[in-house]
């Protein structure tokens, strides 16, 4: 998408607003790709004198073959475990006592690595994240822990938390056919099973500069940053990296229906409908009209389902939905409703009942005020993401992973206001199909008390 | 700043909310975790041969500074404005001296009558309220606490945005009707979340830990109430409680946003006017010393879950820098900590246990919070009890209150860098009576302090032998906890070893 040059190949998004932007449009993003392929992207923002720095590995468990599932998460602890510059365990504490806050993340389609800062030590966290690209120490005796650390974490976050253990099987089979049914902490008899020297040989095929995107968002200039990456990232070699495959999906393969007993699980449903993302979507008003889906239906205390389903038929205690528009592959658009504990409805009920809504979307378009809800309501909240440095930086760099080019963004509110109310209800009907559904009953299973 | 607890009507569902956000992303170190037997970290000083490490100087990084403007409505209301002009948006948060402190004999009074301001005002159900927000894209929100009880509004500046938003914030907060349907449901809520929180032993072990602190204090009750105290509440009594509560004397009015003197100065008396007429309510009294002592909770999990506490301090204590700096070393920090080294990086024993001073509008509670193995529970919590009468007893070394000033002054341009963050500071700084420089002056006081004055400060304040212990978990038979391993930090390799 962004094209490598041999130079600094210097771009400024946007190129009509001027040079200080109003306080109704965000700072424009700035970019430019190294020699070696590394894409930078900067928002300025100068409110306060600090900077977000977040290193984006274009891998994630969508990336892994049958067998390997967890190998991205499982690396993601292991490069906090030492290169040359930093001892194991170490990164933690230096960042601590330099007043940073820091973490690592893994989605599906991505390993991120992210750092808050004072804007006068950015060049700490760039230094010590170009190190860890290139001498990371993935050491035999750092992995025999820190895959324990990832076991217990499956344990605790997945098999111990019913709800999470259905989400992962509604995944597994919602996603009929692409990768994004690994789940990203990794099955447990895969983690049994995971080796270091898979891990060694993830990091040298994916960790290279030309499959990274440093996102920076805070008080620092595209004069201050340039020299600072080039200095530390400047020197790393290219290299390439296994072909990427995009996670897609036939779409109406039929119905899936999931009977899920689990102790201590709350009683719910669970549906999940095959979509397209904005990266794989055909018709471009797609993506924008499935936004505002979950807007009506279940988001914000005025929608369809909260006043109808919730307040006055007493028939649910808790429903939400989403849909992520920017993966790179074809997604879903989820739903989950649990019933109210005091009136206790059948989970058939709860379906009908549901089902009935979803059904009325299909067949009469969205009034006018309701959509105009849903819209206020997503572009209000573009503008709030601005307030928190960390969530503008995760907004971007998910955003980038979804491989649509940055000049897409200039154009997504412009696209969000002209989406009608008869798109709404096309979507609706295309896309939100029995045949594309898969729906789970959550019940808790009764174990015996000895 | 403020005393939290977790949101309660959306308990069930916030849990639910957080489970399915964060089903895809899996963290390095995450918040917490019941594995005891993975943390084997060295505790020595990081070392690294980061030359941009090196290079930093020693000085604080510099921090945005804030004008917070402050003056008083014609009714009484404290105002305090920052205003920020480069996101076309705005913070106002209105935090009343309406917490559950205030429920009188009837716990759960004041965090009803919190949740109910936007179920219902002349002319508007619930339905139409959410849709008056929602269709502006102004997102609403309330909370109830044991001091304070809130209700904030977040809107886009724009005057088409901002005046419909606020003239509803106003009616919401001003003159809510309390429909009785709607107090129906939001009970049954509560009470659901009641059912849902016997689940927890954490929670069963904090709640009998402020009983035992507080006796017969109004902090000893939960914010929520109990599902016998809400039950016979009526929309009477929160009427009743919303005229004196709710009044525009006993409230502190923070706004931070794009918007002038002008626009707060108006904003203010607008939201001012609207809310009831009436003084301050009268200061909670002083909570008297508890008995100290063990008490445990049996519960068929397989973590026992401790808590050690006492009496600390309240908001506007002198000693309040001091205690923050020394609880920062023992372990108000992440890594590192006096705790955290003894306890996970030595033994394993746990994933997180942390320390912490509560202050409040009277003295809230001094906490240490763990969780361990059953078996190793009785080892792990005399072991913290050693840990901390050693430190008392020796205070903080000169390096632990040097690194704890560094990470401080690291960490404070953080506390102000997001209008969320700074109306929630106006709002503490207001509710307390703190002046208005205080954030400096707390960096300053913090940035000269010496480990005697640490020491002192926190010898007259906590006594080891004097914790109020609860414990929630299995009986199980005990062992002996494993030795320390006191590992060396091992050096930085020059390269992968592959």
């Amino acid at each position: 998408m962004l094209k490598k040059t041999l130079r600094w190949a210097l771009a400024c998004l946007a190129p009509g607003l001027p040079l200080l932007a109003t306080a109704s449009e965000p700072a424009p993003l700035q970019h430019f790709t190294l020699d070696n392929g590394l894409q930078v992207i900067l928002r300025e923002d100068r409110r306060a004198p600090l900077v977000e720095s977040q290193l984006w590995y274009h891998v994630g468990s969508s990336y892994e073959y049958p067998g390997q599932s967890g190998l991205s998460h499982a690396l993601e602890h292991l490069m906090f475990e030492g290169s040359s510059k930093i001892g194991p365990g170490q990164f933690a504490k230096i960042f601590a006592r330099i007043g940073a806050t820091e973490n690592a993340f893994t989605t599906h389609d991505a390993t991120v690595f992210h750092q808050t800062l004072p804007s006068d030590r950015l060049a700490i966290a760039l230094e010590a994240a170009a190190d860890a690209m290139e001498t990371a120490r993935l050491g035999a005796t750092e992995y025999a822990r820190e895959i324990e650390v990832v076991k217990a974490e499956r344990r605790r976050r997945v098999d111990n938390t019913p709800i999470m253990l259905a989400e992962e099987r509604v995944l597994s089979h919602a996603y009929a056919q692409s990768s994004y049914r690994t789940p990203t902490i990794g099955w447990a008899n895969d983690l049994e099973q995971m080796h270091v020297e898979e891990l060694r040989q993830w990091y040298r095929d994916w960790y290279v500069p030309n499959n990274a995107t440093l996102v920076v968002v805070g008080d620092v200039s595209l004069e201050t940053l340039k020299p600072l990456v080039e200095r530390y990232f400047g020197a790393i070699a290219r290299r390439d990296t296994p072909v990427k495959k995009v996670p897609r999906e036939q779409g109406s393969v039929g119905e899936r229906r999931l009977d899920l007993r689990l102790p201590q699980l709350e009683p719910g449903l669970i549906l999940a409908f095959n979509v397209p993302s904005a990266a794989t979507a055909e018709a471009p008003y797609l993506p924008q009209a499935l936004r505002l889906i979950p807007q009506i239906l279940t988001e914000g205390f005025s929608s369809r389902m909260n006043a109808q389903l919730l307040r006055h038929e007493k028939l649910l205690s808790y429903v939400q939905s989403t849909y992520e528009p920017y993966r790179r592959g074809d997604t879903l658009l989820t739903l989950h409703a649990f019933p109210n504990p005091t009136t206790q409805p059948a989970l058939a009920d709860v379906e009908m009942r549901v089902w009935e809504m979803l059904e009325a979307l299909k067949s009469t378009p969205p009034t006018a005020a309701e959509l105009a809800r849903a819209k206020a309501r997503l572009i209000a909240s573009q503008v709030y993401v601005r307030d928190e440095l960390g969530a503008q930086a995760d907004a971007i760099g998910e955003f980038v992973g979804s491989g649509l080019p940055l000049t897409y963004l200039n154009d997504e509110s412009q696209a969000l206001q002209a989406v009608t109310a008869e798109d709404v209800q096309r979507a609706a009907q295309s896309l939100l199909t029995r045949e594309r559904l898969t729906i789970a009953y959550l019940q808790t299973k009764e174990v015996d008390h000895e | 700043m403020s005393e939290r607890t977790t949101p309660r009507y959306t308990l069930m569902g916030l849990g639910i909310l957080l489970a399915v956000a964060l089903l895809a992303f899996f963290l390095a170190r995450p918040a917490q975790s019941d594995n005891a037997a993975v943390a084997e970290k060295p505790a020595a000083k990081p070392s690294s041969t980061l030359q941009s490490l090196a290079e930093l100087d020693n000085k604080a990084p510099s921090r945005r500074q804030l004008d917070i403007q402050t003056w008083n409505t014609a009714e009484g209301a404290k105002v305090l404005f920052v205003e920020a002009r480069e996101l076309p948006m705005f913070d106002l948060r209105l935090t009343f001296a309406a917490g559950s402190s205030q429920d009188g004999d009837a716990p759960g009074l004041a965090t009803l009558t919190n949740a109910m301001l936007n179920e219902g005002v002349a002319g508007k159900d619930v339905s139409a309220i959410a849709e008056g927000f929602e269709g502006l894209g102004a997102d609403f929100g309330n909370g109830a606490y044991r001091d304070m009880a809130v209700a904030t509004l977040r809107s886009l500046s724009s005057t088409s945005k901002r005046e419909p938003a606020l003239k509803l914030f106003a009616e919401v907060v001003g003159k809510p009707t309390f429909p009785s349907d709607a107090l129906a449901r939001i009970k049954n809520q509560l009470l659901a979340g009641f059912e849902y929180q016997k689940q927890n032993p954490g929670k069963l072990a904090s709640q009998q830990l402020f009983e035992r602190l507080y006796g017969s204090h109004p902090y000893a009750h939960p914010s929520d109430g109990n599902a016998k105290s809400i039950t016979p509440i009526t929309v009477e009594q929160l009427r009743a409680f919303h005229a004196k509560a709710y009044a525009a004397g006993n409230v502190v009015i923070a706004l931070v946003g794009d918007l002038s003197r002008e626009d707060a100065e108006k904003i203010a008396a607008q939201v001012s006017a609207a809310l009831p007429k009436g003084p301050a309510l009268a200061k909670v009294a002083e909570p008297s010393e508890p008995a100290p002592g063990a008490s445990h909770i049996d519960f068929p999990s397989k973590q026992t879950h401790l808590l050690l506490a006492q009496l600390g301090i309240d908001r506007n204590d002198p000693d309040y820098a001091a205690l923050t700096l020394g609880n920062q070393i023992l372990g108000g920090g992440t890594f590192g900590t006096r705790l955290m080294s003894e306890v996970r990086e030595k033994r394993g024993l746990t994933y997180g246990v942390y320390s912490g001073f509560s202050p409040m509008q009277v003295r809230g509670p001094f906490l240490i919070n763990l969780q361990t193995r059953a078996e190793l529970s009785e080892g792990t919590l005399k072991l913290v009890q050693d840990i901390l009468r050693d430190y008392l007893k020796t205070g903080p070394t000169q390096q632990e209150l040097d690194d704890a000033k560094r990470e401080l002054a690291g960490s404070f341009p953080l506390s102000n860098a997001s209008n969320a963050s700074i109306v929630g500071q106006l709002g503490a700084i207001g509710f307390y009576n703190l002046p208005l420089t205080y954030l400096e002056d707390y960096m300053q006081q913090s940035q000269s302090l010496t480990t005697e004055q640490v020491k002192a400060a926190l010898n007259k304040h906590l006594v080891a032998d004097k914790m109020v212990i609860v414990t929630a978990g299995p009986s199980v038979p005990q062992k002996p906890l494993p030795p320390p391993t006191d590992k060396p930090a091992e050096q930085p390799l020059g390269v992968p070893e592959h």
